[in-house]
């Protein structure tokens, strides 16, 4: 736990120090006011020159108390459209997956980059929600005209 | 260069020569990999030690290099081959070429490449040759390579020291920097290039290694200090030539790092080093020095400020007061961000984060605090645009942040809740912060905005929102009075009619909803901010609003939508303005949010504007609008029929609205002319008919999704709000589908089908039409709540050649789910079951004949249409809780068969969707034949005949086919199986010894391993009631079999 504690303290400091732009992440508040920094709320921006570009997306990032041995949880807030998320919200992403690709020193920066990665570059191998797994595969054309949809519904500011 | 063309190596040391050369020139990059693929060779030959010798020899420069590069290549690969006296003559000889190069002028590259083999010797030697630093100095006085043994005899260090040229002096430096810098590499450039478990174990390897290192280091980090000393300390300052003394600074640094190093490592406080600190810092003041010791002094206080001591800190506030200070703040903050003046700001941050305990704690004693803190403050206020001009605010910005945290932390930790004396003090160094933060968020002029690049822009945004969080988190130290300083700038500048000025401060008010949402003073606050001055402004006539401040205004409101509902006065006015808005391309978005979450919230309250509602959207459904406007329009006027309490009275105005929107669709209609109908066959695939044109086309489809959308808008608004009680007890009212009701349900069913007639190619209708339905289908009765048979009959008409059949058939799914059993529903249930086998059967374009015997000619292939096998496949797991009955009597027999078999083979197919949906159904299927179902005799005969095929199909993925993340969803069916029947051993075993398990890794005996420990695990939890370790047992037992099918080769990709 302390360990956790630590090491989210840090992830902190350094992703205030440096983070990329259009990202946000910070813990969030309780209804006391008191910050829990093991539940972030972020927000990833469609990459440049993408389908995505102009969206901003509301992620939240769950710790959990054997962190960072174990992977954090990422839930898009509402859930995403988009193969690799399932209709809970959760990313499915290899290095997300405790017995896949997570390694400790992964960094929330990491993280986040990874899936702002995936939202152009979907993962046909691992479907996690059928709606846009099924557009994805059968009619592109239907998919992106969605994608511009989503993007136009949550603009960056 | 024939014998590199033939890949043979150069025979003579000419051609070694003329190959290095030609290394360092200019060409082709293959040619170059061929070069130094060449070169590598030799180096890496056993005449490698000769060859470095002969080319340090050469006249050419990136010869000699080249040479001293290849004795670091032999060091690092063959150190070994030498014996101790080797190593000794090696020593002195690289020392030998080291003075030869000095003497005869040598310029930097070669003489730090022979720095760098010394160092690579020491790593490899450092058993013989310890004081290394001490040797080599010793070495250079004398202008000879002394053998170390007579180091002994040597004079002491400070006389070496004394008589030592310029020259040589910065040839110490570069080596005992490198030294240090090496010793802290080594590890962690190993330890990147691995990962996994190895990587625990090497750590400790290398700890232990580097620690070793540690200790034979040190002693020499002690030996280089006088010699910084002499350089840096301010007794000698304009004696000494610059040259040396910047070097003499960087040895400095490079120690102080590995200083830090060697704490984390071992706890090892290097006291002589951190005694020159003093020295360094007054090197600040030295223009030739400035960069490197404000880079020093800032790293040293942002990563190891423990290295300096309490008079070092003494000094840096007294160095603060300096007019040298004073001067370079007032260059920065003038706005020079050139590299010099904004390392000066950083180091100021650097020193401000070392001391933030400090500054904040004694802010009333201490005036240099107190100077200190206002110089912070002024650094978010310097001169020019913020990401774009100003560099420094954005980490002065992080500063307040650290700097309010650690306020925050002192009052979780304060005693009796009452904070320490300090609070009030240092809290107006916070909203002096924050007023800075407001001047510098402010947007600049729009064409300014947009000429800079994207960077800039997301930049200055980025730093926008990390001004919202220090006001927001401000609140907690202030509470709810921090309201009052934006709600007096909005005021100022609402009177000053400073749009600019005003955006910022509403963006600023919009930070509190949360914090507010519950404090008993909330409503007298929003009070003063939504003052009638703000409403007269934003809906001015003829006024024209800047988009920034019309998007922040609505944003304001939107977070405080609860606020509306209590304070119902100015509801009717914020309305407006978002309805004014609305028409605008760049608010239509913010403005439709806030229409439709105010009118949710307060629908209630609205319902005797409903007149007017629909007045107003009378008004505006013939204009431009959007179809994303017109939707958020009708769901709010919804919402509020939604709230009219008698369900008679909601007719009249519902029947209003979709007048409105059947206004759209008779004219959509009228696009396609008359005689349409006649020409062109019901089911048309075509995008539009030969005789309209595409302009009419384009504008009657554009009329029919917006007529669409708003029903679905009308569909939403119309859904009972999520927080009010359901009364179970409650008959569910009839009126909609039997009683008065009925005709506009009818009216409704009909705009649609009328639209989906002409339509039904186009996608986006179908998913409209389907989004329609899902809004009823959470509701108990209402306008959209439509009868089963209805829905059904809609959604029959799809065929294989509707687009989107996939999202047909999964609301057909939630249809099942959200319908009540009984004989009627049976019937036509039944009749979707049938339309399902239709579509399936006719997949691919080829329908199937169920009277063909062969099992084999049963097979459509899941996987010509994965989404319309899945969605069928999830529909027929549906039926299983009430409708299984109409599974099994499916008629004909061979038709429910089909089904079956469909299935299995999606089990058995590439698919992971449909695969998961049928381990699903069959784990569902298995299930019921465990409960008292009046079916019972028809499920086991079912299973009788399928189980082995199903026991196959399950062994099939098992055993190395499915993919890994399939592995737990297939292993439900699995223990279903084995609970279940007592065959199922028997169906296993046959499968596991089935000539198709292509399991050839994995013996037979190792098979049936697994089966028995399949069977023992579900017997445990059968026996013992122990689920999850049953679960989990299963699962793990499969994992481990499907890896040992799919072989040791098998290793996870990352």
């Amino acid at each position: 736990m302390a360990l956790c504690m630590n090491r989210l303290q840090e992830e902190r400091k350094q992703w205030r120090r440096d983070h990329p732009f259009g990202f946000y992440a910070k813990p969030q508040r309780n209804a006391q006011g008191v910050l829990d920094l093991k539940v972030w709320e972020c927000g990833i921006p469609g990459k440049e020159k993408t389908l995505w570009e102009g969206g901003l997306f509301k992620l939240s990032v769950i710790f959990p108390d054997e962190y960072p041995t174990k992977p954090p949880k990422c839930k898009f807030v509402p859930p995403l459209f988009h193969p690799n998320v399932y209709p809970s919200g959760t990313v499915c992403l290899s290095i997300l997956n405790e017995e896949e690709g997570w390694k400790p020193a992964i960094t929330i920066k990491q993280i986040l980059l990874g899936v702002q990665e995936l939202l152009d570059e979907p993962n046909p191998d691992s479907p996690a929600q059928a709606d846009a797994y099924n557009l994805f595969k059968k009619d592109r054309a239907a998919y992106e005209t969605k994608v511009k949809r989503i993007v136009r519904d949550n603009p960056a500011p | 260069m024939a014998t590199l063309e033939n890949g043979q190596l150069p025979t003579s040391l000419e051609e070694v020569e003329a190959l290095v050369i030609q290394l360092y020139l200019p060409g082709a990059p293959d040619k170059v990999v061929k070069t130094q693929e060449t070169l590598q060779k030799l180096q890496r030959s056993p005449q490698g030690w000769q060859l470095a010798n002969s080319l340090l020899e050469n006249k050419v420069e990136s010869v000699r290099f080249f040479g001293a590069l290849t004795y670091i290549v032999k060091l690092n690969t063959d150190s070994k081959s030498l014996g101790d006296q080797d190593a000794q003559a090696l020593l002195q000889n690289l020392i030998g070429w080291l003075i030869r190069c000095l003497q005869n002028g040598e310029g930097a590259l070669v003489l730090r490449k022979l720095c760098s083999t010394l160092v690579a010797y020491f790593l490899q030697f450092s058993m013989s040759w310890t004081r290394c630093v001490r040797h080599l100095l010793y070495c250079l006085n004398q202008n000879e390579a002394m053998p170390y043994q007579s180091l002994s005899g040597a004079p002491d260090t400070p006389v070496l020291i004394d008589s030592l040229s310029h020259d040589k002096a910065v040839v110490l430096f570069w080596f005992a920097a490198t030294l240090v810098d090496e010793v802290g590499k080594t590890d962690s450039n190993a330890i990147k290039q691995l990962s996994g478990t190895v990587v625990n174990f090497l750590l400790f390897l290398l700890t232990f290694v580097r620690h070793k290192f540690h200790r034979r280091v040190i002693p020499n980090v002690t030996d280089i200090v006088p010699l910084v000393e002499k350089y840096i300390s301010s007794d000698s300052i304009s004696q000494l030539n610059v040259k040396a003394r910047q070097e003499a600074m960087r040895c400095f640094q490079a120690c102080v790092s590995y200083s830090h190093r060697a704490f984390i490592d071992d706890e090892i406080v290097l006291d002589p080093l951190r005694n020159l600190m003093k020295s360094a810092i007054m090197c600040l003041v030295d223009e030739n020095l400035y960069e490197i010791a404000v880079e020093l002094v800032s790293d040293t206080l942002g990563n190891y400020s423990r290295f300096l001591h309490k008079e070092d800190f003494t000094l840096l506030h007294s160095l603060f007061n300096s007019t040298w200070a004073q001067e370079r703040y007032q260059r920065l903050i003038g706005g020079d961000f050139d590299f010099d003046s904004l390392q000066f700001g950083q180091f100021m941050i650097a020193f401000g984060d070392a001391t933030v305990q400090d500054l904040a704690q004694k802010v009333d004693e201490d005036p240099h605090c107190r100077q200190f803190l206002s110089a912070l403050v002024g650094l978010l206020a310097a001169e020019g645009h913020i990401v774009n001009e100003d560099k420094i605010f954005v980490p002065a910005l992080e500063f307040w942040q650290t700097f309010l945290e650690t306020m925050i932390d002192e009052t979780y930790s304060a005693e009796g809740n009452k904070n320490p004396s300090w609070f009030p003090t240092a809290t107006t160094y916070l909203m002096e912060a924050a007023h800075k933060c407001w001047r510098k968020m402010q947007f600049p002029p729009t064409s300014e905005f947009k000429s800079w690049d994207s960077v800039d822009r997301t930049g200055f945004k980025d730093a926008r929102r990390d001004v919202s969080d220090l006001i927001e988190n401000l609140y907690i130290i202030t509470g709810i009075p921090i309201l009052s300083v934006f709600i007096d700038l909005t005021q100022q500048s609402l009177s000053s009619g400073n749009w600019v000025e005003l955006e910022a401060s509403l963006d600023c008010l919009a930070n509190f909803p949360d914090c507010i949402s519950e404090h008993s003073e909330r409503d007298a606050y929003l009070n003063r901010v939504f003052s009638p001055a703000l409403f007269d402004l934003f809906s001015a006539p003829n006024t024209e609003i800047p988009t920034r401040a019309m998007q922040a205004f609505l944003h304001l409101v939107n977070g405080y939508a609860d606020y509306f509902a209590t304070q119902t006065k100015y509801l009717p006015r914020a309305l407006n303005v978002a309805f004014s808005a609305v028409s605008s391309p760049a608010l239509v978005q913010t403005a439709s949010e806030m229409i439709v979450q105010l009118c949710g919230d307060c629908r209630t309250i609205l319902i005797p504007e409903l007149g007017a509602f629909l007045q107003q959207y009378r008004n505006m459904a013939d204009s431009s609008l959007s179809t994303r406007a017109k939707q958020a329009i009708c769901q709010s006027v919804a919402s509020v029929i939604q709230a009219i309490p008698a369900e008679e009275l909601q007719v009249a105005p519902l029947e209003q609205l979709l007048y409105f929107i059947e206004a759209d669709i008779e004219q959509c209609l009228r696009m396609f002319s008359a005689g349409l109908y006649t020409v062109v066959a019901p089911n048309i695939t075509a995008t539009y008919p030969a005789n309209i044109s595409e302009m009419d086309w384009q504008a009657a489809y554009g009329l029919c999704i917006n007529a669409l959308r708003c029903l679905e808008g009308v569909a939403k608004g119309l859904q009972a709000p999520m927080d009010q009680p359901v009364d179970l007890e409650k008959e569910t009212s009839t009126f909609w589908v039997d009683g008065k009701g009925s005709v506009t349900q009818q009216r409704i069913m009909s705009m649609m089908t009328r639209v989906y007639d002409v339509f039904r190619d186009q996608s986006e209708v179908v998913e409209v039409c389907c989004h329609v339905f899902r809004a009823g289908f959470v509701e108990r009765s209402g306008g959209f709540a439509f009868p089963l048979e209805i829905i059904a009959q809609f959604l029959m008409r799809a065929d294989i050649h509707t687009p989107r059949l996939g999202l047909i058939i999964s609301t057909s799914c939630s249809l099942l789910s959200s319908t009540k059993s009984g004989p009627r529903a049976d019937q036509v249930i039944d009749a979707l079951v049938r339309w399902i086998t239709h579509l399936l059967q006719t997949q691919g374009g080829k329908l199937f004949s169920p009277l063909k015997k062969s099992t084999a000619d049963w097979c459509v292939d899941p996987g010509n249409d994965p989404e319309i096998a899945q969605n069928s496949i999830e529909f027929l797991s549906r039926l299983i809780p009430t409708y299984l009955n109409v599974l099994l009597r499916h008629q004909p027999p061979a038709s429910a068969e089909f089904l079956f078999m469909f299935t299995l083979k999606a089990l058995t197919g590439n698919d992971p969707l449909p695969k998961i949906a049928a381990a699903d159904f069959w784990s569902n299927f298995l299930a019921s034949s465990n409960t008292s179902s009046s079916e019972q005799d028809l499920i086991q005969s079912a299973i009788q005949h399928l189980g082995p095929l199903l026991a196959k199909a399950l062994i099939y993925n098992i055993g190395g086919n499915a993919s890994r993340s399939e592995l737990d969803k297939l292993s439900e069916p699995l223990r279903k199986l084995v609970v279940s029947q007592a065959q199922s051993k028997s169906w296993l075993d046959a499968a596991l010894r089935d000539d198709a398990f292509d399991g050839e890794k994995v013996a037979i005996k190792d098979r049936l391993l697994f089966l028995q420990k399949v069977m023992t695990y579900e017997v445990d939890v059968l026996t013992l009631w122990c689920s999850l370790r049953g679960a989990r047992g299963t699962n793990t037992v499969v994992r481990e079999f499907w890896i040992a099918c799919r072989g040791t080769n098998f290793a996870y990709t990352s």
